[in-house]
């Protein structure tokens, strides 16, 4: 115990160091993921055929193990002369977000009551005042629980990125590994795990604040 | 206003015969006026009503609104000219009551102040305190309120037409009656031309200036609601309305309408002369004695008094059995009458004040099979 207070007294600026740049790559690679996931989830929406094709193609690519995932980036990346370091693992970690953005999203609009649609509608909304007014609106939390997940899961995902050169608070824990310091293995761990933590409480209340008001528990 | 010119719908089933939901409907409904779509289920109302407004695009026929060729104009715009009120309400969950009615006013850029100022109007006219709800979310409603809002969401923006379907159904029988009342009177102040799906023959009755019957696409008859209890115009309609269409026909007639006037009423203090001579005179075989507020206070009969003398009204007269206002309906002095076992009944209005006296007998006649017009009187 005393090791590890000595330990991170001495490194706190190596590993706040490594925790942002950790969260660089997790919030850049998600972010992008919500730019790309929302507007699929809603596309397929309009085609349930291409609905299934869509979410099969990203239930795949969730199921391939982070290691090889990345292992795959190298020599794709490789022809732009981008095969390690922070690209790969982005792009890694982008793939790994669309399934719980894209599902989540595609759930949230077509759970949306027929009865709403067909009112906005009968009032004369286009398809995208209908979008933007009621459907988006009511998708918020939804979407935003698939974010959280895709947080969460990531953080994880990202500490594999170490080993592609993408840094990161893998390297604390990839050090302990190979040095046989577990003073390293356990603040590189509970570092990664309180990250996750901090962040699945943060986007949880995001998920509230941007809850429209009408859908929160009625306050009386 | 709006006429409806061979409009017909074709399903397209793979494999099969297209279902046909519409078989070259022609009608036509005036300026104000509500006309109830009416059919079992399947028959094709819904299906009608929605292709005025482009919901379901229609195979073939004309819709014209106020002369106009709906075909002229886009899906959009012509909805926003067209109130829409569904049964399931649709009220969206992620705005204010006060939002939630002034989303078509928004859609047309009206000015905000006025269409916010319109929507307490709108509000006070269905008996909700704007003051209370119009900051609310919907589902802080309930189902009745809720749907008075969905009603007043199809008006905020003053379209001169309404289409409802089934709009009262999912609400409880005794809010319904009260919500269904509220419209009437808030369109007799409007006066929308209104497009109605039920498949409640009662509320048909109740809410129609005219009955459309459809059955299978087709539309069988289109008239006044007496009209259609009267004169079904074949068997299927005749099975429709029910057996007890002549009952039904009462709820049509208020007791005003059908009121013996002021016959033979007496006071206390008149020789029992005077009274059998009124009687004699109208030819009525009672007379209500009022009191000095005008106020029904009992009754005697020619029978009762027959061969009596010299004695005055008071002394021979009978409690009565029960009154009925003048604005009920024919219906519930009907069933007024079988409550007291009585024959008769005197009339009251407001205050109390007696208007005159009905009989099962007068009832009667006015249920023969020609149909009335509105606002006859029996003379």
């Amino acid at each position: 115990m005393e090791d590890i207070i000595r330990y991170v007294t001495n490194n706190y600026p190596t590993i706040l160091k490594l925790t942002i740049e950790h969260l660089y790559l997790v919030s850049i690679s998600v972010g992008a993921a919500i730019f790309s996931g929302v507007p699929i989830g809603i596309l397929i929406t309009k085609d349930k055929k291409l609905a299934e094709k869509v979410l099969y193609v990203a239930s795949v690519i969730i199921t391939i193990p982070s290691v090889a995932m990345f292992g795959l980036m190298i020599p794709i990346l490789s022809m732009v002369n981008r095969g390690i370091g922070f690209w790969p693992a982005a792009i890694a970690i982008f793939l790994y977000s669309q399934l719980p953005i894209i599902r989540n999203t595609y759930t949230a609009i077509n759970n949306i009551d027929p009865a709403l649609r067909e009112a906005a509608k009968g009032m004369g909304m286009s398809d995208w005042q209908r979008l933007s007014k009621v459907e988006i609106p009511l998708a918020v939390p939804v979407v935003m629980a698939g974010v959280r997940m895709a947080v969460v899961m990531n953080i994880a995902v990202a500490t594999i990125a170490v080993y592609i050169g993408a840094g990161g608070l893998g390297t604390i824990i990839n050090e302990g590994i190979t040095g046989t310091n577990s003073t390293k293995l356990i603040v590189g761990a509970v570092a990664v795990s309180l990250l996750a933590i901090i962040a699945d409480y943060l986007f949880l209340l995001l998920q509230k604040i941007l809850t429209p008001k009408g859908l929160s528990e009625v306050t009386s | 206003m709006i006429r409806l010119e061979n409009l017909t719908k074709h399903f397209e089933v793979p494999g099969k015969e297209p279902i046909i939901a519409a078989n070259n409907v022609s009608m036509e409904v005036g300026k104000g006026e509500i006309c109830i779509f009416l059919g079992p289920s399947g028959c094709g109302k819904t299906t009608a009503l929605k292709m005025i407004n482009k919901l379901i695009p229609k195979t073939s026929g004309k819709i014209y609104i106020d002369g106009k060729d709906t075909d002229d104009l886009d899906a959009i715009t012509l909805r926003r000219e067209i109130g829409y009120v569904i049964q399931q309400i649709g009220l969206f969950p992620n705005m204010t009551i006060e939002s939630n009615i002034c989303v078509v006013p928004d859609l047309l850029r009206m000015d905000k102040k006025k269409s916010r100022e319109k929507a307490s109007e709108l509000m006070d006219m269905v008996n909700l305190d704007p003051s209370i709800f119009l900051k609310r979310y919907p589902r802080e409603l309930s189902g009745g309120q809720q749907q008075r809002i969905g009603v007043i969401r199809a008006l905020a923006a003053d379209p001169p037409v309404l289409l409802m379907d089934e709009p009262f159904g999912a609400i409880d029988p005794i809010n319904r009656a009260v919500i269904q009342d509220e419209f009437l009177k808030m369109n007799a102040e409007l006066g929308k031309t209104v497009l109605f799906v039920s498949h409640d023959i009662n509320e048909a009755i109740k809410m129609g200036d005219k009955i459309a019957i459809f059955r299978d696409g087709i539309l069988e008859q289109c008239d006044t609601p007496d009209e259609i209890l009267s004169n079904p115009k074949n068997s299927f309609i005749k099975d429709f309305v029910g057996t007890d269409r002549a009952l039904k026909r009462l709820t049509l007639i208020k007791v005003s309408e059908a009121v013996l006037p002021f016959l033979a009423a007496v006071k206390a203090e008149d020789s029992l002369e005077k009274a059998e001579n009124k009687m004699r005179d109208r030819n009525v075989h009672l007379a209500v004695m009022v009191g000095p507020q005008g106020r029904a206070r009992g009754y005697l009969t020619r029978e009762k008094i027959k061969g009596e003398e010299g004695g005055m009204v008071g002394e021979y007269i009978s409690p009565i059995p029960g009154t009925i206002h003048e604005n009920d309906n024919l219906h519930d002095a009907v069933s007024q009458m079988y409550v007291h076992a009585c024959d008769w009944l005197p009339v009251v209005d407001d205050n109390g004040t007696y208007k005159g006296f009905i009989t099962q007998h007068i009832i009667a006649s006015m249920l023969g099979e020609t149909p009335r017009k509105r606002g006859d009187k029996i003379t």
